[in-house]
C-alpha cells in the first residue's frame, strides 16, 4: 500500500510538472478516438521536432523522401510560437507558421494552404511522464484525418 | 556447380597471356573476325545517315552481358535505369527507347511498360550492332531520332571457307556479379545452305557494386536457344528462316531501376521474361536486273513479363505479340557521274497486340488492345556531280490504336515526313554531308489507355496514385538538321589512315510524349495522377568529334559526345540527358601471336543540369573516369588449336560513380574470363 501510494505521488508530480525544457522528436500522433495517425510509408519519411523553452516552442517538420524512391521531395516547415501555464497539464499558447521550403515550388503552397502542426491561440492539455510527452487540444485547427471521424490528434513526444 | 575468382587470381591468368604469348607464337585466326556485309540485303539506302557500327571483333573484346556493355563502346548512345540488366532503357542522344526503333535481325521490338524497357536478347549471338543517330534513317521504322538494329551471327561467321561442319564450346565467368555462361554453338554447311544452333546459359548473383556493396535482387538466369538456316537457292537469292527463345528469371524489385528495400514486399517480387521469335528474311539482287535488289522481312515475336508480388502473391502477366513485315528493294535507274542514279522504295507494316492480366482479371495498366503502323518510304538517290550527291525522301506513316476497353475510343493519325540529304566530296579523302529530316512516333497503347492504380500513398502526405488514360495523346514529330565532315587520309604512309569526323544537330520535336506524375493533396482529399502528356515543343542540339588514328598494329581512337535538351514550353531541362562523354580507345594487335590488347576509357563530366526545383528523381551526377582493358588471344594450331581466351577487366580502378538518369551506383571492379573452344568436326 506504500508502494502504490509512493508510485501515486511520483506520478502525480510528474505528470503536473512544467514541461521540461528540451528537445522532443514526435513518436506518433494518435487521434483521440484511438487510432494512430500514420506517419511515414514506403516513400516518404518524417521527422518531427519540438524545442520547448520556458515560453517558446518551435516546430521543425521535415518530409523527405526515401533514397530510392522514384520521386525525389524534401520540405522543411518551421512553426513558432510562446505559450505560458494557466494551470495544472495545462498551457495557454499557440505555433505559427514561420517558414516553408521544399525542393518543389508547388508542395511549399501545399503546405502554406495546409500546414503542419499550427495552433491558433488556445489551451492546451499536455502531460509528462519521465521523458514522454503528450500535447492535446480539442479544438485545434489541424486535425489531419481525425476530423473524418470527429476526434481530434493527440501528439506524443519523447525528450532527448 | 558454382565457383569464384578473385582479382588475384584473374591477373594470373591474363599476365601469361601478357608475357608469355610467345611460346604459343601463331598466325592469327583472321577468318573468324572479318564481317562480310549482306551482299543482299539493301545496305545503302541511310547513305547520308549517321549511323556507328559496333562490329563483331569489338563485340567479342566487350564480352557482353548486357545491352550496356556494348553501348559503352559509343558516346552518343547509352543505357539509363542502372547495372540490373532488367531495368536497362537505350538511350540515344538523350532519347529513350521508346522515341527510337529497335530491331533484332529486322524484327521490330516494343516491348515496354511503365518500369521496363529491356531488349531480351543473346549478346553472344550478335554480329554487329548499328546505331542510327538520327531521323534520317527512312527506311527503318518510326523515330524521333534514330533507333539500334541489332543483327545475329549465321552458321557462315563460324565457319572458315572449305569447312562443313563445326561445334564451339564457350564458357566465361564475370566476377563482379560471378556471372557463370555456358553456350554451346553447332553449325553446318551444306551445298548452298547452312544451319547454326545454338544455345546460352548465363546465370549470375546479385552484383558488387563500386562501393563494395550488394546490389540485392539483381541477380538472374537465363537461358537462350537460338537456330537459324540459310540458304541460297540460286546465286541472287537468299532465304534465312530463324527461331529464337529467350527467356530470364529474376527477382528484380516491380521497378527493377530503383533499390527499395526487400522489407517492402509490395515492390519486389518475382519475375519472369520470355520472347520468342519466328523470323524469315528473304533477298534477291538478279545481276542482269537492274530493277530488283529486294530484302524482305516477315516476322512474329511475343514476349512477356511475368510479376508475382512478394507481399501478397500478387500476379501480373504483360504479354505483346508483334507480327510484321517489310519489304524494300532499289531500282538501279542509271548510271551518272560513274555512280548509281537509284530509287529506293520500301514498306513496313507492324501489328502488336497486348493483353495483361492481374490474378485472372484485367490489368488496367497494361491495358489490351491492338496498334497498327503502315509506312512506306521512297529515296531517290542522285549524283548531282562526280563529288556531289543529294537524297531527297519522303515517308509516309499511318498509326491505329484500338483498345479493348469499349469505352476508349480508338486513335488514328497519319503524317508524311520529308527528307533532304546531301553529301559533298570535294576530295577524295574529305566529305561533308549535311541532312534535314522529319521524324514520327505514334504513340502506344499502353501510353494511351493506361489506367488503375499507380501506386498507393502514405494515408499522410502522400495520396494514392492513379494512371489516367489520355484519349487525347498525339504522336510525336521532329525535325532534324545534321551537319557533318569527315576527313579520311593516310598521314605518314600507306600503312596508317587518319580519321577525323564532326557532327552537329539541331532536333526541334513537337508533342514530345512524358510520364508526368501529379501528387495528390492529402489534405484536400484528391488522389494524384500519372498519364503521359505532350510537352508541345522541345528542343535537342548536340554535336559529336572524333578521330581515330590505324597505323600498322596500332589503333587509336578518340570521340567526345555533347547532348542538350530543353522542355521549350515549360523552360524546363529535358530529364536525364546524357552527360558529356569522352571515349578513348587504344588496340594494339600483336598478329604473329593472334593477340589483341585493349583499353577503353571512358571520361564522363558532371551534369549538373537538373530540375532541382521539381519532384524528378535525377540527382546531380558527378564526373568520372572508367578504365578498362582486355586481351584476347587466338590459337588456331598445335595442341591448343582451337582454343580462345578472352579477358577482360572492366572499371579496373574500382571507381564508384552513377550513370546520368539511373538511380543506382554501378558495377565496381569487373573481371571478365571466358574460354571458348571450337571443333572443326569436317
Amino acid at each position: 500500500m506504500k508502494k502504490l501510494a509512493l508510485l501515486f505521488l511520483i506520478l502525480s508530480t510528474s505528470v503536473f510538472a512544467d514541461i521540461p525544457v528540451g528537445h522532443y522528436e514526435l513518436d506518433k500522433i494518435m487521434c483521440s478516438n484511438g487510432e494512430a495517425l500514420k506517419l511515414g510509408g514506403k516513400f516518404m519519411s518524417y521527422t518531427i521536432a519540438l524545442d520547448v523553452t520556458e515560453i517558446d516552442m518551435k516546430m521543425t517538420a521535415v518530409a523527405k523522401s526515401a533514397s530510392w524512391s522514384p520521386f525525389k521531395l524534401f520540405c522543411t516547415q518551421i512553426n513558432v510560437g510562446k505559450f505560458s501555464y494557466i494551470e495544472d497539464n495545462k498551457y495557454e499558447g499557440y505555433l505559427a507558421l514561420n517558414s516553408v521550403k521544399c525542393n518543389a515550388k508547388i508542395w511549399e503552397g501545399r503546405l502554406r494552404k495546409h500546414a503542419f502542426g499550427i495552433e491558433e491561440q488556445g489551451v492546451f492539455t499536455y502531460t509528462v511522464v519521465g521523458n514522454k510527452l503528450t500535447i492535446q487540444n480539442p479544438e485545434t485547427v489541424t486535425k489531419y484525418s481525425c476530423k473524418k471521424t470527429g476526434s481530434f490528434p493527440i501528439y506524443h513526444y519523447t525528450l532527448k | 556447380m558454382s565457383f569464384s575468382i578473385s582479382f588475384k587470381e584473374s591477373l594470373f591468368l591474363i599476365l601469361p597471356l601478357l608475357f608469355c604469348s610467345s611460346a604459343f607464337a601463331q598466325e592469327v585466326n583472321q577468318l573468324e573476325s572479318i564481317y562480310i556485309v549482306d551482299e543482299f540485303g539493301v545496305t545503302s539506302v541511310e547513305g547520308d545517315s549517321v549511323v556507328e557500327e559496333i562490329d563483331e571483333e569489338s563485340l567479342t573484346q566487350v564480352q557482353a552481358s548486357s545491352i550496356d556493355d556494348i553501348l559503352r563502346l559509343t558516346p552518343g548512345a547509352t543505357t539509363t535505369g542502372g547495372p540490373r540488366s532488367s531495368g536497362e532503357e537505350i538511350q540515344i542522344r538523350g532519347l529513350g527507347s521508346k522515341k527510337l526503333f529497335m530491331y533484332i535481325d529486322g524484327v521490330k521490338q516494343n516491348f515496354s511498360t511503365d518500369h521496363s524497357s529491356m531488349l531480351a536478347l543473346d549478346p553472344d549471338n550478335l554480329k554487329s550492332v548499328e546505331i542510327y543517330k538520327s531521323t534520317s534513317a527512312f527506311s527503318k521504322g518510326g523515330s524521333i531520332g534514330g533507333g539500334v538494329v541489332f543483327t545475329t551471327k549465321d552458321a557462315s561467321d563460324y565457319l572458315a571457307p572449305g569447312e562443313k561442319f563445326g561445334s564451339t564450346l564457350k564458357s566465361a565467368y564475370t566476377n563482379s556479379n560471378r556471372e557463370q555462361l555456358f553456350s554451346l554453338k553447332t553449325y553446318t554447311r551444306f551445298d548452298d545452305s547452312d544451319l547454326l544452333f545454338t544455345v546460352t546459359k548465363r546465370n549470375a548473383q546479385d552484383a558488387i557494386l563500386g562501393d563494395r556493396t550488394t546490389l540485392e535482387n539483381s541477380s538472374y538466369d537465363d537461358m537462350n536457344f537460338f537456330t537459324k538456316f540459310t540458304t541460297k537457292t540460286n546465286s541472287h537469292d537468299q532465304l534465312k528462316v530463324s527461331f529464337e527463345q529467350f527467356r530470364r528469371n529474376d527477382t528484380v524489385p516491380m521497378n527493377p531501376t530503383l533499390n527499395p528495400p526487400v522489407s517492402i514486399g509490395d515492390l519486389n517480387g518475382v519475375n519472369e521474361i520470355t520472347r520468342r521469335t519466328y523470323n524469315l528474311e528473304y533477298a534477291t539482287n538478279p545481276k542482269n536486273n537492274r530493277y530488283l535488289n529486294l530484302h524482305s522481312t516477315f516476322y512474329s515475336t511475343t514476349q512477356t513479363l511475368d510479376k508475382v508480388r512478394a507481399s501478397d502473391k500478387q500476379h501480373d502477366f504483360r504479354k505483346i505479340e508483334t507480327s510484321g513485315g517489310s519489304l524494300k528493294n532499289r531500282v538501279s535507274i542509271n548510271r551518272m557521274h560513274g555512280k548509281d542514279l537509284s530509287l529506293d522504295t520500301g514498306l513496313e507494316l507492324v501489328q502488336d497486340t497486348l493483353s495483361g492480366e492481374r490474378d485472372g482479371g484485367e490489368l488496367a495498366s497494361y491495358p489490351g488492345g491492338k496498334s497498327s503502323e503502315q509506312s512506306a518510304f521512297t529515296q531517290v538517290n542522285i549524283p548531282v556531280s562526280k563529288s556531289i550527291d543529294i537524297f531527297p525522301a519522303l515517308r509516309y506513316q499511318n498509326y491505329d490504336l484500338v483498345s479493348n476497353n469499349p469505352s476508349h475510343a480508338p486513335k488514328q493519325a497519319t503524317e508524311l515526313s520529308k527528307k533532304l540529304g546531301t553529301s559533298y566530296k570535294p576530295f577524295k579523302f574529305l566529305a561533308f554531308t549535311g541532312t534535314y529530316s522529319e521524324g514520327f512516333n505514334a504513340p502506344k497503347i499502353q501510353d494511351v489507355y493506361v489506367d488503375g492504380l499507380h501506386h498507393k500513398g502514405d494515408g499522410f502526405f502522400i495520396s494514392d496514385n492513379f494512371f489516367t488514360p489520355n484519349p487525347e495523346l498525339e504522336h510525336e514529330t521532329s525535325k532534324m538538321l545534321e551537319v557533318g565532315a569527315k576527313f579520311e587520309k593516310n598521314i605518314f604512309s600507306k600503312y596508317d589512315l587518319l580519321t577525323l569526323k564532326a557532327n552537329y544537330y539541331w532536333n526541334e520535336a513537337k508533342n514530345y510524349i512524358y510520364f508526368e506524375k501529379i501528387e495528390g493533396d492529402p489534405f484536400e482529399g484528391t488522389n494524384g495522377t500519372t498519364k503521359f502528356v505532350n510537352i508541345p515543343e522541345v528542343s535537342l542540339k548536340g554535336r559529336e568529334f572524333g578521330m581515330d588514328y590505324l597505323y600498322d598494329r596500332v589503333e587509336f581512337g578518340l570521340s567526345y559526345s555533347r547532348n542538350r535538351g530543353t522542355n521549350k514550353t515549360l523552360g524546363l531541362y529535358l530529364a536525364d540527358m546524357p552527360a558529356d562523354q569522352y571515349n578513348y580507345n587504344f588496340k594494339y594487335h600483336l598478329d604473329e601471336y593472334g593477340l589483341v590488347l585493349g583499353y577503353l576509357g571512358i571520361n564522363t563530366l558532371k551534369q549538373d543540369r537538373i530540375n532541382r526545383d521539381t519532384t524528378e528523381r535525377t540527382d546531380e551526377t558527378p564526373g568520372y573516369f572508367i578504365h578498362n582493358i582486355f586481351v584476347t588471344k587466338s590459337f588456331i594450331r598445335g595442341a591448343l588449336k582451337g582454343f580462345s581466351v578472352m579477358t577482360r577487366v572492366d572499371n579496373f580502378t574500382n571507381r564508384n560513380y552513377r550513370k546520368h538518369g539511373s538511380n543506382i551506383n554501378e558495377i565496381g571492379l569487373d573481371v571478365k574470363v571466358g574460354l571458348s573452344y571450337k571443333i572443326n568436326h569436317f
